[in-house]
């Protein structure tokens, strides 16, 4: 499951409203609803009580209730949308406190906010049809067709939709049993391929026996039909030559639905959650396989270039994205399949643009990048490299943890700021862009010397000055200058080390090596590089296959060995390419002096500190528990000097021995023979007079037969 | 920190410190099967007047204490003692039968009446038996023949007065089934408690067991050595019912009190005063020794040697999922990483128990990303800790570089295993080594 961390966690706009002192069960349960966000059983506590308060509190107080009632609903479903039941809860809440037409105001918000759902929908046009008291208002009758045609329009081909058109036709048949816009809505309902679409088909029958033939068929259909018995007007057919004509047309309608059923029926019958719901994101997750093969049944089923062949689909899809609202491949699919229609280009744009933005902004958790990334792309397709650039520095921004709530996404945020250099390296001037990732990089370090070592910012002003100067080509610019300065403020240490290699490559790209070299020496003990991959992987890459200087890549290989944060598995790997690189270029391993490296590669890939020296010595530097004893040590002896790499390891050692045997639990002490006869030296000198050894001192004894602390 | 060797087992020979008495040592546990004559070579340990017959035996399961009481007399034989005049005798050879032995004792001139011998519930030799002699007399005679060597065999006489005779000749045969209940016990619930630190006082543990059984505990009683005033690391508690009493015997055995666990037992009867015998000036408190199983700690993440599963703390949000996955991949193939919602913390569970230990104790207080980690234990699931099973055992690794399950699919997994035995063709193990390659490449170039 994908870590649930919407837009609104990051800004805070979901602020925790103030509560009445006499609500205090209500205040508690807040609190507990605003760390627990995701948990929906905290909610339904919360909206019990506020619903028994609600009942109970004395009409002084109400106010207070009610902005809490609505920030707590507020808050849930600006993180979930999708969930209807509560927006469902919400409206009656409103009706409670206000009045009806407050209930269906909050419906239509709901609504344009998930235009998909159908219980929505129903819930909706079932209230609305309830204001309707039966006298001929037209004005009222003509605005709820007007929303019930766009309910039909956005839901009106979900598989399950019956009770929307249940509601529809009570509606019309309410007002007026044979209207022809009664006739008009089964006329559509008989094509679509829904759940009920037998018992549609039932109620069409009768109620078409109330209508004309031409008031049925469409005349086109009807004059082919005509011409078959010979005659020019429909009133000259006789009565069971029209019952023929109205049989024959729908029968072959129905068949045709009927069949869609059939194959849809084999997909929709594996589907069993069609709303989102917090408590089965697993059956819905497991669902999802039923979902593609569904939707690629569909995909191959449809006709790209006609339109309501892909609406059908699109239908689809929005009823599958009710659900899984929060997958972004899903999304992504559904974005593929809109790309793949026959639309104008600006519709196109408008539709997959909204598409991207309902789904960024209301369903899709923050972690997904993936999709974001996409948009970013769709835009520059689109040439929107402006908006494209804006989009990537709010998300930037998003992700720094710059906002009010301070959560920093690592990952994402990296990802955001590679798409971002990406997007300068095609849009901005070459040397324009070269020069900017050179002034990243300096000032980053620059700024961060400067509040180290103060004294060595004089040693830098030069350098960077060169950079000032702005490129005068800049008419193939198409980014903001702007922006491009706001940019440093934007950058972390993690963001750094990305940055770095993208201005070495392009600094390779220019051969200009004995840069790359410059910076390394002056840099590379840096924090921000002690832990990235790329940044040591570019430099054995560098010496080993572009410079092939081996006594570099040496040097290079035993810092990386011994002083590095990188993961072991990285460096085991930098070890095997090492390795690769020397036994390709032999000659100048024994020129070098290197031969050491062709026969330790596996001992220095083991994990054990035993036996793997520069596994010892890389651990021990990167021990902050053995950094505070040696600083304990140094600390207490007056000769600081003293201190050296190896008394470190000694430490790391003997920290590990303690949990020899039984990692995680540490044992202080361990019984040893304080006299061995073996401690000078692991030899006995057979030359001299051997004397019978004293019998063995042990020390530790009693500790360790003291009891062991087991964590609990 | 001392740096003499007290020995604690196996050297009797050199004398045990008296303070320690009660019994932590090997070969007393061992030879608590033979009930009764648990000193038969170790006599420093307690002491105990030769003819007073009052002990009563209360059963062998292990945590039963048998304890000495001087005014049991009236109550301890339940019948027939006078009739039965029975010896120990250890050291057996494993050949001998029953009318061996009393052959064996027919050339020393003794006239046992029978021969019980008792046979080790493992191995099924014969360990000691009971011969049985007619009079007290007869009894006393054969009991000095304790030491001589035994004619015509490499061996000599272990001989020891049997204690409470009676109850082994009615209850030989079934003595793990005495029903305690059923045993006269007095009014009063108390219960051994042993191991005790010297340093913890009545107070002390009266708080304890107050703490677990809040007014239900009568008085607690140490003993104390009456010439050196110290603990002799044992003593007894007195619970108002037999309900309670029973509830601390399971509850209590293990408890750590002032630094150490402590053994809990049935007491043999109520009133554990400390005796002083006129004749010998010695306490006459004398403990058997129970086969006590070494005290395990409870179960949890940190103590199941089954539990792969470890809890990484401190990673201040610096860490992507990506990251963590590289660092601890590194040991081994990986079940689930999950990250916590607010990314300071992580749990990793893998497959081999060997790669956490690995991981945890390499990588626990190490610097990463400017962060100091710290590695522990956890769970697997969020709930209580369950027990877990041992991995399937695999004959070849999964793949060229370790696996997150975790980020495959089930029929992945599938074909993942087997797929390189301990014989290759050379075709796949060349394929594996481009793999390899290729995996190396994919990582060190992958990264940002």
């Amino acid at each position: 499951m994908t870590s649930l961390i919407f837009r609104a966690d990051i800004e805070g706009s979901t602020v925790t409203p103030a509560v009445p002192e006499e609500l205090d069960k209500v205040k508690l349960l807040l609190e507990d609803t605003q760390q627990n966000p995701n948990d929906i059983s905290k909610w339904d506590t919360l909206f019990d009580a506020l619903d028994e308060q609600l009942d109970t509190q004395p009409k002084g107080t109400i106010d207070q209730l009610k902005s809490v009632i609505t920030k707590s609903y507020q808050h849930l479903l600006t993180r979930f949308p999708n969930l209807s039941q509560y927006w469902k809860r919400w409206s009656k809440v409103e009706g409670k406190l206000k009045d009806a037409q407050a209930s269906l105001d909050l419906l239509e918000t709901a609504l344009d906010k998930v235009p998909h759902s159908i219980e929505l929908w129903n819930t909706y046009l079932n209230a609305l049809v309830l204001t309707y008291k039966g006298e001929e208002e037209e004005e009222q009758i003509r605005f709820i067709r007007y929303r019930y045609e766009k309910a039909i329009k956005l839901v009106g081909l979900n598989f399950n939709s019956h009770s929307i058109w249940d509601t529809i036709i009570q509606f019309e048949t309410k007002v007026d049993p044979q209207s022809l816009v009664l006739l008009k809505v089964y006329l559509r309902l008989i094509r679509y391929p829904l759940y009920e679409y037998a018992q549609y088909y039932k109620q069409f029958i009768e109620v078409s026996k109330h209508f004309e033939l031409q008031d049925i068929l469409p005349s086109q259909i009807l004059t082919d039909y005509l011409h078959q018995y010979n005659q020019s007007d429909p009133q000259a057919l006789s009565v069971i030559e029209t019952e023929q004509i109205i049989e024959d047309y729908t029968v072959r309608i129905h068949t045709k639905t009927q069949t869609e059923v059939s194959n849809k029926w084999q997909f929709e019958s594996t589907l069993t959650i069609h709303e989102f719901s917090l408590l089965y994101l697993n059956e819905i997750n497991n669902e999802r396989i039923h979902w593609i093969k569904y939707l690629d049944y569909e995909i191959s089923q449809t006709d790209f270039t006609v339109r309501d062949s892909y609406e059908k689909l699109i239908s689809l899809f929005e009823q599958c994205l009710v659900p899984n609202c929060l997958d972004g491949k899903l999304w992504l699919k559904y974005i593929a399949v809109l790309n793949k229609t026959t639309m104008s280009d600006e519709e196109k744009f408008g539709t997959i643009k909204e598409v991207y933005n309902r789904s960024i902004n209301n369903f899709v958790p923050l972690v997904e990048t993936h999709l974001r990334s996409f948009y970013v792309k769709f835009l520059v397709k689109y040439d929107k490299v402006e908006l494209a650039n804006e989009y990537l520095f709010d998300l930037v921004k998003l992700y720094r943890g710059s906002t009010q709530s301070k959560l920093y996404l690592k990952a994402q945020y990296v990802s955001v700021v590679k798409d971002l250099l990406d997007l300068y390296k095609q849009y901005l001037p070459t040397n324009e862009y070269y020069e900017l990732m050179e002034k990243l990089v300096t000032d980053y370090f620059q700024e961060h010397e400067s509040k180290a070592k103060p004294q060595q910012q004089q040693q830098q002003q030069p350098k960077t000055k060169t950079n000032e100067s702005c490129d005068p080509d800049s008419a193939k610019s198409r980014i903001d200058s702007s922006y491009t300065s706001l940019l440093p403020q934007l950058l972390n240490d993690d963001a750094i080390a990305p940055l770095t290699i993208v201005y070495l490559q392009e600094t390779l790209r220019r051969k200009d090596t004995s840069k790359i070299r410059r910076f390394f020496n002056k840099y590379y003990k840096h924090n921000v590089y002690t832990s990235s991959t790329s940044f040591w992987t570019f430099y054995v890459e560098f010496e080993g296959l572009v410079e092939y200087n081996i006594g570099n890549l040496n040097s290079l290989m035993y810092h990386i060995k011994n002083y590095t944060q990188l993961p072991k598995l990285v460096i085991d790997a930098l070890i095997d390419l090492h390795y690769d690189i020397l036994n390709a270029n032999l000659e100048d391993v024994y020129r070098t002096n290197s031969a050491y490296v062709l026969i330790s590669r596996d001992l220095e890939m083991d994990s054990s500190i035993a036996y793997n020296h520069s596994l010892r010595t890389r651990l021990a530097n990167n021990n902050y528990l053995v950094k505070e004893i040696e600083d304990a040590k140094i600390s207490k002896s007056k000769n600081p000097s003293i201190s050296t790499n190896i008394t470190k390891e000694d430490e790391l050692v003997k920290s590990i021995k303690k949990y020899v045997g039984h990692a995680g639990i540490k044992v202080d002490a361990r019984p040893d023979i304080s006299n061995k006869i073996m401690n000078k030296g692991n030899w006995i000198s057979l030359t001299e007079s051997v004397d019978p050894p004293s019998f063995p001192q042990f020390k530790n004894v009693e500790k360790a037969n003291a009891s062991i602390n087991y964590p609990v | 920190m001392s740096s003499t060797y007290r020995p604690r087992g196996g050297y009797s020979s050199r004398g045990r410190p008296r303070s320690q008495g009660y019994g932590q040592n090997q070969s007393q546990s061992q030879s608590q099967s033979h009930y009764q004559s648990h000193q038969s070579s170790n006599t420093n340990s307690s002491y105990r007047p030769q003819n007073n017959n009052n002990y009563r035996y209360q059963g062998n399961r292990n945590n039963y204490y048998q304890q000495y009481s001087n005014n049991s007399n009236s109550h301890n034989n339940n019948s027939g003692q006078e009739t039965s005049f029975q010896i120990w005798m250890g050291d057996l050879d494993p050949t001998w039968n029953e009318e061996k032995i009393i052959e064996l004792w027919k050339s020393v001139d003794e006239k046992p009446t029978a021969v019980k011998i008792k046979l080790d519930k493992l191995t099924l030799k014969p360990i000691y038996c009971f011969v049985s002699f007619e009079t007290q007399q007869a009894m006393e005679k054969a009991i000095n023949k304790n030491g001589l060597a035994i004619p015509g065999t490499t061996r000599s006489f272990r001989l020891n007065k049997a204690l409470g005779s009676t109850n082994f000749q009615s209850n030989n045969n079934n003595n793990n089934n005495v029903p305690l209940k059923k045993l006269p016990l007095r009014n009063d619930y108390s219960i051994f408690i042993g191991d005790l630190d010297p340093s913890v006082t009545e107070s002390n543990l009266m708080d304890v067991f107050n703490n677990k059984f809040p007014k239900q505990v009568i008085q607690v009683r140490i003993m104390f050595d009456p010439a050196t005033k110290t603990s002799k690391g044992f003593g007894f508690a007195k619970f108002n019912s037999q309900e309670t009493m029973e509830k601390a015997l399971e509850e209590l055995d293990g408890i750590i009190v002032g630094g150490r666990a402590i053994r809990v037992g049935q007491a043999a009867n109520s009133s554990n005063n400390v005796v002083v015998s006129s004749e010998n000036k010695v306490i006459e408190t004398r403990k058997v020794n129970i086969n006590h199983s070494q005290i395990q700690p409870p179960l949890n993440q940190f103590t199941d040697p089954n539990n792969t599963t470890l809890l990484i703390n401190g990673l201040g949000s610096k860490f992507s999922e990506d990251d963590l996955t590289k660092h601890f991949l590194s040991f081994g193939d990986i079940v689930s990483l999950k990250l916590s919602n607010d990314f300071t913390s992580a749990t990793i569970q893998y497959y081999f128990r060997s790669s956490a230990e690995t991981a945890l104790l390499l990588l626990h207080g190490s610097i990463i990303n400017n962060c100091r980690i710290d590695i522990n234990w956890g769970k697997p699931q969020e709930d209580n800790y369950h027990k877990q099973d041992p991995a399937p055992i695999v004959y070849a690794p999964f793949g060229v570089l370790p696996i997150r399950f975790d980020k495959i699919k089930r029929d992945e997994i599938d074909s993942l295993s087997g797929q390189s035995g301990p014989i290759i063709s050379v075709n796949d193990a060349n394929k594996l080594y481009v793999q390899a390659k290729y995996a190396r490449d994919q990582l060190l170039n992958d990264n940002f």
